[in-house]
């Protein structure tokens, strides 16, 4: 009688088991997800070391103090809150706590001192450097508690520390391990907080991860998540057709080739801005050319040349043809579709009149046009500039311009950029959304005093990037880049502008779908990637 | 030794001849321009799939421009660069052998020390590297390219001019008093110029496929020129939308180096009675004193094991 | 026969040295890492930091020496964007390009010595046409285009290979393959031009005369003389394959020793491509010399002609 008391006992714990602990098992991690990239950046894991094209391949390992909802409002992340005060001079973060990093020490506002410091100490190549040498002094008040003070307002700081931004490197390193394991060491081996754990990476190869189990924010669907390295796109599709690859980072150009092989396309949409800088338009600098066309002294004529040159293209073509149809048509420099502060008048392109265009241009002086060189070169992540530039040239010699090709790598071309030594060439060039919103971008690359330029030098954008910069009220900035800023870009036409583009991913069929983070640029949230 | 006229290369000659037609008078043949595309034609298959179109009777590129003009255009790119570059290479190389054949001594040591070096650089990547420097164009793939080549001129006439100067007439002429540079023009030279025909007809084909190579990885010829190893680049990542893009200019590619590789072996077969019987290694073996015999064999196929890939 | 060897020996060094050089001064023509390393907005005082670090500040003659000088030591110094140890680097890459030189050596020689065999043996046939056809065919066909064709076919269409990486055999095939087809007609022309020599020369007669069976003829005597530059050829197309089967690796994302020093050119990662390029240089003049002391050593004429 006690025996088959026990037996029953065994068979029902076995069917509690079955029922109860072995689906949860059954949720545990499994297989491996293989992600072809086209580059690792510099393949370095120290904040003061990478410099962000790296992004896509360090996010899994980290995390950041904030992040961004489906709305694209900024969220807890490693901080569960965050006060701004004194007009956005003082920013104080509440971080989580138990949060511990995969050696096992846990995340404190030592850590965090630690990094922004990093990020910010002398020969630093990070992209946040500039930024972050603003900060005036880090107050850590606690062991969660950290204080930011500044000298002049910095109203969107929380862009700077988010994890849904392109080139988002501020994540929070392990002061700890750093130390005790050395530069050396912590490269080799690095330690972070995000649901991936480092497990190897071959230089110029692949970068292996393992999903942490019991992380305290998501539990991969997926065991092992690997980073290949293979620079041409073509062969990245190749793989992903063969199955060798489950994602792979694509452009637009492939978006027909997608769909005739059956692989289904993920889209981050309205990620950059695409516009043909025209270089040049720097009276102040020494190294101003009176003679280039679109930027000679008498505006009014300048005006017209630029005027010809949007006229000239069709850019509804270009989004559907050059760059796979991902992508909407925009006016206005830098100002995307789904914006608060774009109006319709804002949105809507120049027309396509290549009539027009020439009449333009012989009104200006160039009954035949004249001269000018199209630099190809390509930037991380934004492989379809070339083509874009190539398209353009080819739309320009329609209307009678004599436009010389200058396939350029981004190395030889980048000293000329920072000495703003290419006056009359035109490139076309796409404008991360590093942030929100447009002057932020612009306070990088179109200050008088900016170190690359790559829009126009003009004392009004000055101002408008100043007043923005120190304006606390979201609502009153917004109004101010509807009202003042956009018209004031869409009138003066400093560019062509294209639109805005989205960026996509090839996925393969054992992949299942994932949410994602608005405008972000690289594919993330590899965590949340669901199998089929 | 007439050649029956089944023995004439009629197969190569005529690709060759057709191909020489084809680059001279590319502005009459093709349909279109090749570089004033329309990107609101892009992608269209040839003529004989769904949606083609006789317009573009092989299909369009992805700037919509015309594939067959583009290939048509093309060879004048592909013959240009190689008679340019070999032609300068050759003379250089040329030259070079001569005097280090004859000489010999220290400057026959330096001048084989020097090609030695040359001929150890990885062509593909030394080719790169020179291009990071300057910038792709016309003028810079020619100039690497004669760089690069020169010494396989040089090493084989120097074989030559070593075989020919143990000749009688050449030491009668010594013995005359006449100055080594009447000898060198009128004695070796003369004598090399078989060897000189056959190798150049040789290096083309290889040349075709370096300047091709180049263009693909970038570092040759310039867009939007419609070099044939460009428009195979292009159409890298469309293979299965769009597979005409890479095909046809590798079938021209092919055809044009075949013609020409047939082309040269024919000439080796004729023009020298010797190499005939042998299929062209006695000029290896025989010279194994004048030329360490480990860069005979090197060179045995004389198009170079390198031609096709790093070098 | 001893100073001869010496003598290459020394020139072979010397030529590498010269090989370095040429590289050093392209490479530092081509422009400066550090704006690649560094964000847009990255101040003079940031580049002046990381040039310093890196050793770029000083001038020109001051760098190559102080480089000529380490590379006596052993030391060909640190990557430019890892800080990581250049030899480090090459001795990661090494390998698969190693793996992938040896098998395309091998398939060549699987291929290229038998038909060329044959195609020797029945001299004007049918065969002999088709192994002709077959080697001209090679080395008339790009690469880069036939492994694009190779992938487009086996992998996309018919989807038995993977597309690219290393990894197991089935990674191996088409590169190996694309590799090794071009060279494969080199190998099968010499075989049977060496085989068609050896089998016209007198020593063969000599042999039929004696009244040796056919088979012995061919098989014993003549197949030993003529694989000889045979055998020689086949580990220089290794070395040089070793050299830089860049396109190959290129097109299928092989992650080798070229394909490290080509992108190492994109990045100006001039510690890398010097080394780099050195390395081939130094394993093709290696090469040569090897077998040409090897061939002089084992051809008798030469041998006593230098004795």
């Amino acid at each position: 009688m006690k025996r088959r008391l026990w037996i029953a006992t065994l068979v029902v714990a076995a069917l509690l088991w079955a029922l109860v602990v072995a689906p949860a098992d059954a949720a545990r991690p499994e297989g491996t997800l293989t992600v072809a990239v086209a580059t690792f950046g510099n393949e370095r894991w120290l904040p003061h070391l990478y410099v962000g094209a790296e992004d896509v391949v360090l996010k899994p390992l980290w995390e950041n103090l904030l992040s961004r909802d489906a709305k694209g409002n900024l969220i807890p992340m490693l901080a569960e809150r965050w006060e701004v005060s004194d007009a956005g001079r003082t920013w104080k973060f509440h971080l989580r706590k138990g949060v511990r990093f995969h050696n096992g020490t846990e995340v404190t506002a030592e850590d965090v001192k630690f990094t922004f410091t990093s990020i910010a100490r002398e020969g630093s190549a990070n992209s946040m450097a500039p930024e972050f040498r603003t900060i005036k002094s880090i107050e850590v008040e606690g062991p969660y508690t950290i204080s930011l003070r500044f000298d002049k307002p910095f109203v969107t700081l929380g862009n700077r520390v988010t994890h849904g931004l392109f080139a988002s490197v501020a994540y929070i390193q392990s002061k700890k391990h750093i130390e005790t394991a050395g530069e050396q060491g912590a490269e080799r081996q690095p330690v972070g907080t995000g649901p991936w754990k480092f497990v190897e990476h071959v230089r110029g190869d692949r970068i292996v991860y393992e999903a942490v189990e019991n992380h305290w924010r998501a539990a991969p669907h997926w065991k092992r998540l690997v980073f290949v390295k293979v620079p041409e796109p073509a062969t990245r599709m190749a793989m992903l057709r063969a199955g060798s690859a489950d994602v792979i980072e694509i452009g637009g150009e492939y978006v027909d080739e997608l769909k005739k092989v059956g692989m289904r396309m993920l889209t981050m949409p309205n990620v950059a801005a695409v516009w043909v800088i025209l270089g040049g338009q720097w009276p102040t600098k020494p190294t101003y050319d009176p003679k280039v066309p679109w930027a000679q002294p008498d505006a009014e004529r300048a005006k017209k040349v630029r005027l010809a040159l949007n006229l000239a293209v069709d850019k509804k073509a270009i989004i559907e043809r050059v760059l796979g149809g991902v992508g909407t048509p925009v006016g206005t420099v830098n100002y995307y579709p789904t914006d608060p502060w774009i109006s319709d008048a804002l949105l809507k392109p120049l027309p396509y009149d290549p009539a027009k265009a020439k009449a333009l241009l012989a009104e200006a002086g160039y009954p035949n046009g004249f001269e000018v060189t199209m630099n190809l070169t390509a930037w991380p992540g934004r492989g379809y500039l070339p083509d874009v530039g190539e398209a353009v040239a080819t739309y320009w010699e329609k209307v009678g311009l004599k436009v010389k090709r200058r396939p350029v790598d981004r190395a030889v071309f980048s000293a000329d950029f920072r000495a703003r030594s290419y006056a009359g060439v035109a490139l076309a060039y796409a404008g991360p959304i590093i942030a929100p919103e447009p002057w932020e971008l612009f306070a990088r690359i179109a200050q008088t005093k900016s170190a690359v330029h790559l829009l126009v030098e003009h004392p009004k954008l000055d101002a408008f990037i100043e007043r923005l910069g120190v304006e606390p009220s979201a609502a009153e900035r917004t109004r101010i880049m509807r009202e003042e800023l956009g018209p004031w870009l869409y009138e003066y036409m400093p560019a062509v502008s294209i639109g805005a583009t989205h960026s996509i991913a090839g996925v393969g069929p054992k992949v299942g779908d994932w949410p994602l983070i608005p405008g972000h640029m690289g594919i993330h949230n590899w965590e949340y990637v669901t199998r089929k | 030794m007439l050649a029956r006229s089944r023995d004439l290369p009629w197969f190569p000659g005529a690709i060759l001849a057709a191909l020489v037609v084809t680059a001279v008078f590319a502005a009459y043949l093709a349909p279109q321009s090749p570089t004033a595309g329309d990107i609101t034609a892009k992608l269209i298959p040839p003529v004989w799939m769904e949606r083609g179109d006789w317009e573009h009777p092989l299909g369009t590129d992805r700037f919509g421009r015309d594939v067959l003009s583009r290939i048509i255009y093309g060879s004048r790119i592909s013959l240009l660069v190689s008679l340019i570059a070999i032609g300068v290479a050759g003379t250089f190389g040329t030259v070079l052998g001569l005097i280090s054949g004859y000489r010999g001594g220290l400057t026959d040591v330096f001048l084989m020390r020097l090609t030695d070096i040359a001929l150890s650089l990885p062509i593909i990547l030394i080719a790169v590297v020179m291009v990071a420097v300057s910038e792709p164009s016309f003028r810079n793939v020619i100039l690497v390219i004669a760089l690069l080549l020169w010494p396989r001129f040089a090493r084989q006439i120097r074989g030559e001019t070593l075989a020919v100067k143990e000749q009688d007439f050449v030491a009668l002429a010594v013995v005359a008093g006449r100055s080594s540079a009447w000898i060198i023009s009128r004695h070796i030279f003369p004598n090399v110029v078989p060897t000189l025909l056959v190798i150049t007809t040789l290096q083309v084909g290889y040349v075709v496929l370096l300047e091709g190579t180049l263009s693909f990885l970038g570092v040759g010829v310039p867009p939007p020129s419609p070099a044939w190893g460009l428009m195979i680049a292009d159409g890298r990542g469309f293979l299965a939308s769009a597979w005409w893009i890479s095909l046809f200019p590798g079938l021209a590619m092919l055809s044009t180096v075949l013609a020409v590789n047939l082309m040269g072996d024919w000439l080796r077969d004729h023009l020298d009675p010797k190499l005939r019987q042998l299929g062209g290694r006695a000029v290896v073996l025989e010279s194994a004193d004048a030329v360490p015999v480990g860069h005979a064999i090197q060179e045995a196929p004389a198009r170079g094991a390198a031609a096709g890939d790093g070098g | 026969m001893w100073r001869y060897l010496i003598g290459r020996v020394f020139q072979t060094l010397l030529s590498m040295l010269v090989v370095t050089s040429i590289v050093f001064v392209l490479t530092r023509l081509s422009g400066n890492p550090v704006h690649l390393l560094l964000d847009v907005n990255a101040t003079e005082r940031d580049q002046e930091i990381l040039m310093r670090h890196l050793g770029l500040d000083q001038p020109l003659p001051v760098q190559y020496a102080l480089y000529v000088k380490n590379i006596f030591l052993g030391d060909f110094g640190n990557s430019v964007l890892t800080r990581r140890p250049v030899t480090e680097h090459i001795w990661e890459r090494l390998p698969a390009t190693v793996e992938l030189g040896f098998v395309a050596m091998l398939i060549s020689v699987l291929i290229g010595i038998p038909l060329g065999i044959y195609s020797a043996v029945r001299r004007g046939g049918v065969l002999d046409s088709g192994a002709r056809v077959f080697a001209v065919l090679g080395q008339s066909m790009p690469t880069f285009w036939l492994g694009l064709m190779l992938i487009l076919f086996f992998a996309v269409v018919l989807g038995v290979v993977p597309a690219g990486g290393r990894g197991g055999l089935s990674h191996l095939i088409l590169p190996a393959f694309t590799l090794g087809y071009f060279t494969s007609a080199a190998i099968l022309r010499l075989t049977r031009s060496s085989m068609l020599e050896v089998l016209g020369s007198d020593y063969i007669k000599f042999a039929r005369l004696k009244g040796l069976h056919e088979q012995v003829v061919l098989w014993r005597h003549g197949l030993k003389n003529a694989l000889l530059p045979v055998v020689t050829f086949a580990v220089m197309l290794f070395v040089q394959f070793l050299g830089g089967a860049v396109v190959t690796e290129t097109v299928f994302a092989w992650p080798g020793l070229g394909r490290l020093i080509l992108e190492s050119i994109t990045t100006r990662d001039y510690p890398i491509v010097q080394a780099g390029v050195l390395v081939l240089s130094a394993l093709y003049l290696t090469g040569n010399l090897l077998v040409d002391v090897l061939y002089s050593y084992l051809n008798p004429k030469i041998r006593h002609a230098r004795a």
